[in-house]
């Protein structure tokens, strides 16, 4: 109070000017029919842009409750697509052709395999060679050890510890991390390892030499994932280079998740993982 | 007291000769038009109060306004404007403004040719803030306004200060 007193009294010479040129500027407005336009346009602009400034202030304000509608909308989208695709691979393999135009059985429609959490990245380390990310999930959300994490490029990691407000996740770019994977569109199945260095680049290993393969070429994941639904996206084939003396590709993939900028993510949560992972062959 | 009352008698003295004697002098067909009345607020004494000073200049401009059917704020906005930066252009021809200076300052004082740099270009700095603030721009018409306007003012102010400069020596 007293700095806003010893502001006023300070200032007062020019306090006194603008008041006084105030009034003269609104007399100006309120008797003469020129400055009348002017001035109404003036306070038109003004008000336009105070109203213009409120909505975008509400706008930014809103942003948090506006990301976690999208993101539950992102949720039901990617539902409603990995089921559309379950019916097409159900369409594809399992009906007789002669069969294609009828409606495909409720016993073939797939269940809510999947199952998706909004997460948000709250720490992330991208320089060590053993890298984690923080969410703000746990185990009273619903977050369990071995869950996947996505985000709207690509894949980010694995849930490898939960307490009950937050989860860690091992990065895709931790030297421990394997993951299976497909060059999409041929079928060529392989292994996706991060091996140090750059955060944007990895390599598709375990290509036998006699597979074709080309640059762009897209890398998801593979059906024989557990932790991951089929064809989800990790990168792009960049770099192709024989590697004769042990029989296999080096192949490099640009990972679509740019690591620097983790931010919304989503947890993902194959419901039969257990049972497919207790399948064990019988032994002789 | 004295002094308030000269003032105030100079105040009304100043706002009747804009009115009765210089505005007859209106030459429209050369956009001349003298105005006499910004000297009263440029000779204010420099010992009073911005505030003072303000709402006085503000008073003498809604009244010239006023009485001379001119657009309502358009002098008021004008004299306040030339009371705000007349103390610059003293510190400017001066080449001093500390407060003792202008506490120390007597205009009937100084010198005619010190007179006429400190209230010439001010009346003409005077026309230039009405006119651009009457016709909200700046275009030839005002241009040409506020040339005619601010070289008769300029004539009858220098006529004005050298009279009552001589008459002030005598005494």
């Amino acid at each position: 109070m007293g700095r806003l007193l010893a502001f006023l009294y300070a200032w007062r010479g020019a306090i006194w000017f603008l008041l006084i040129q105030g009034v003269s500027v609104l007399l100006l407005a309120s008797y003469n029919s020129r400055h009348q336009l002017v001035f109404n346009a003036f306070s038109r602009d003004i008000t336009g842009s105070i109203q213009r400034m409120n909505t975008q202030m509400d706008n930014y304000f809103n942003l948090g409750k506006d990301n976690r509608d999208l993101m539950s909308e992102n949720i039901n989208l990617r539902k409603q697509i990995f089921r559309l695709q379950q019916e097409v691979d159900a369409y594809k393999y399992r009906i007789p052709l002669s069969h294609q135009f009828r409606i495909i059985a409720d016993s073939l429609l797939p269940n809510e395999e999947y199952r998706f959490i909004p997460c948000k990245a709250i720490y992330n380390t991208i320089s060590s060679n053993y890298n984690y990310i923080k969410l703000d999930v746990g185990r009273k959300d619903g977050a369990r050890e071995g869950m996947g994490v996505i985000s709207e490029d690509g894949v980010v990691g694995m849930v490898v510890s939960v307490s009950e407000n937050y989860s860690l996740a091992m990065s895709l770019l931790n030297t421990r991390m394997r993951l299976n994977a497909v060059v999409s569109g041929r079928g060529i199945q392989g292994t996706f390892r991060w091996r140090g260095g750059t955060a944007r680049f990895g390599h598709l290993e375990d290509i036998p030499l006699h597979f074709n393969l080309q640059e762009n070429d897209l890398v998801t994941t593979s059906a024989y994932s557990s932790i991951f639904p089929p064809g989800y996206v990790i990168g792009t084939v960049t770099e192709i280079r024989d590697n004769k003396p042990n029989g296999f590709y080096e192949i490099s993939v640009k990972l679509h998740t740019d690591f620097y900028r983790l931010n919304y993510l989503y947890l993902i949560e194959n419901r039969r993982r257990d049972e497919l992972e207790n399948l064990t062959p019988q032994q002789p | 007291m004295t002094g308030l009352l000269r003032y105030s008698l100079f105040f009304v003295l100043y706002i009747l000769a804009q009115a009765l004697l210089f505005s007859i002098l209106d030459l429209p067909d050369l956009y001349m038009w003298p105005k006499i009345f910004p000297v009263y607020v440029l000779t204010l004494p420099f010992i009073l109060p911005r505030w003072a000073e303000f709402l006085i200049a503000f008073a003498m401009g809604v009244l010239v306004d006023w009485t001379l059917q001119l657009p309502l704020g358009g002098s008021s906005f004008s004299l306040v404007t030339l009371v705000a930066v007349r103390k610059y252009w003293i510190m400017l021809i001066s080449q001093q403004g500390n407060k003792e200076f202008f506490q120390a300052l007597r205009l009937d004082r100084e010198s005619l040719s010190w007179l006429l740099t400190y209230l010439l270009p001010m009346v003409f700095f005077y026309e230039l803030v009405y006119y651009i603030t009457i016709d909200f721009g700046i275009g030839l018409y005002t241009l040409l306004k506020i040339l005619g306007s601010g070289t008769a003012s300029v004539f009858w102010v220098s006529v004005l200060v050298i009279l009552t400069n001589r008459r002030s020596k005598r005494e």
